[in-house]
């Protein structure tokens, strides 16, 4: 816990290392969505083109992808013991028009920190997932922070 | 299609009510292959001091932003979206979006409005809240 830019190094090269993820933006998929949020494709026919992906449909599909970089993260041997991981902040920046396709997902950590709260001993952690389309342009990018509740016995 | 002209800043788009059902929510944390207990496992989540299953932060995503499409009636004007998660949400809450228009501006020729959203429960917390950024025509 004392050193942690380098545990915070070391996270970042795990997520360097499952990086890039394969992401498909699949239609079958976006109905079954559209069918669960009771929304439908109508919504986002756009100037009679093509449909546009939802934006709500977009944080979805990078949703699993947040929760493997989770899961990478929490794995790793020298993170204290974690005893709940709370969803704290996010942030979402679109570039472009999200259409049918497959993408590239790269992960970064941006910041890493101690905090001492009112329950106990948190990390915060942020980390950045940048979209990638086939051409390599970052079409959007989802920055999540997450506080980390340490176990008492690690503080 | 809402242009920039038609909008006013203090404007109020109408609201958004939904409730986080519990057999709807299980097909999605289906959908996207959810894995942390916190988000399908009643006791796991008491277990960390919450009441309930507590839903996931990208499963509320998906309403955030409909009130706000719906008014603009453009799906691709969104740019910047900040969300910040104020209280837990449960399982059957019931949830309500108020957007307000905030600022409107013009930057290297591109017109922009600023949005500020309210999520509040039934029991009228606030449980998420947020700022978006829209591109609009002139």
């Amino acid at each position: 816990m004392d050193n942690i830019i380098i545990l915070l190094k070391e996270i970042d090269e795990v997520l360097q290392a499952i990086s890039p993820m394969k992401i498909r933006v699949k239609q079958k998929d976006l109905i079954k969505f559209y069918e669960i949020t009771q929304d439908s494709e109508d919504h986002y026919v756009h100037d009679g083109k093509e449909a546009a992906i939802s934006p709500g449909y977009f944080l979805t599909l990078l949703a699993p992808m947040a929760t493997k970089v989770m899961v990478s993260i929490l794995g790793h041997q020298s993170l204290p013991k974690i005893r709940g991981v709370i969803h704290s902040k996010s942030e979402i920046n679109f570039f472009k028009s999200i259409a049918y396709g497959v993408y590239n997902l790269w992960s970064r950590v941006e910041t890493l920190q101690k905090k001492k709260g009112k329950t106990g001993n948190y990390l915060v952690l942020t980390f950045r997932m940048s979209l990638l389309n086939e051409k390599e342009e970052e079409v959007a990018n989802d920055i999540h922070q997450f506080f980390l509740r340490v176990k008492e016995d690690d503080n | 299609m809402r242009s920039y002209n038609d909008v006013k800043i203090g404007e109020e788009i109408p609201s958004f009510t939904i409730k986080m059902d519990r057999t709807i929510y299980k097909q999605y944390c289906k959908l996207v292959y959810e894995i942390n207990p916190l988000h399908f496992n009643e006791k796991y989540a008491q277990s960390l001091g919450f009441k309930s299953i507590v839903v996931a932060g990208v499963f509320t995503y998906s309403f955030f932003l409909r009130s706000l499409l719906t008014w603009v009636k453009n799906p691709t004007s969104i740019k910047n979206l900040q969300i910040r998660f104020h209280e837990p949400v449960y399982i059957e809450d019931t949830l309500t979006h108020r957007t307000k228009i905030r600022k409107k501006y013009v930057k290297d020729s591109i017109h922009y409005i600023d949005c500020h959203v309210r999520v509040e429960n039934q029991d009228k917390e606030l449980v998420t809240s947020g700022s978006v950024t829209l591109v609009l025509n002139s």
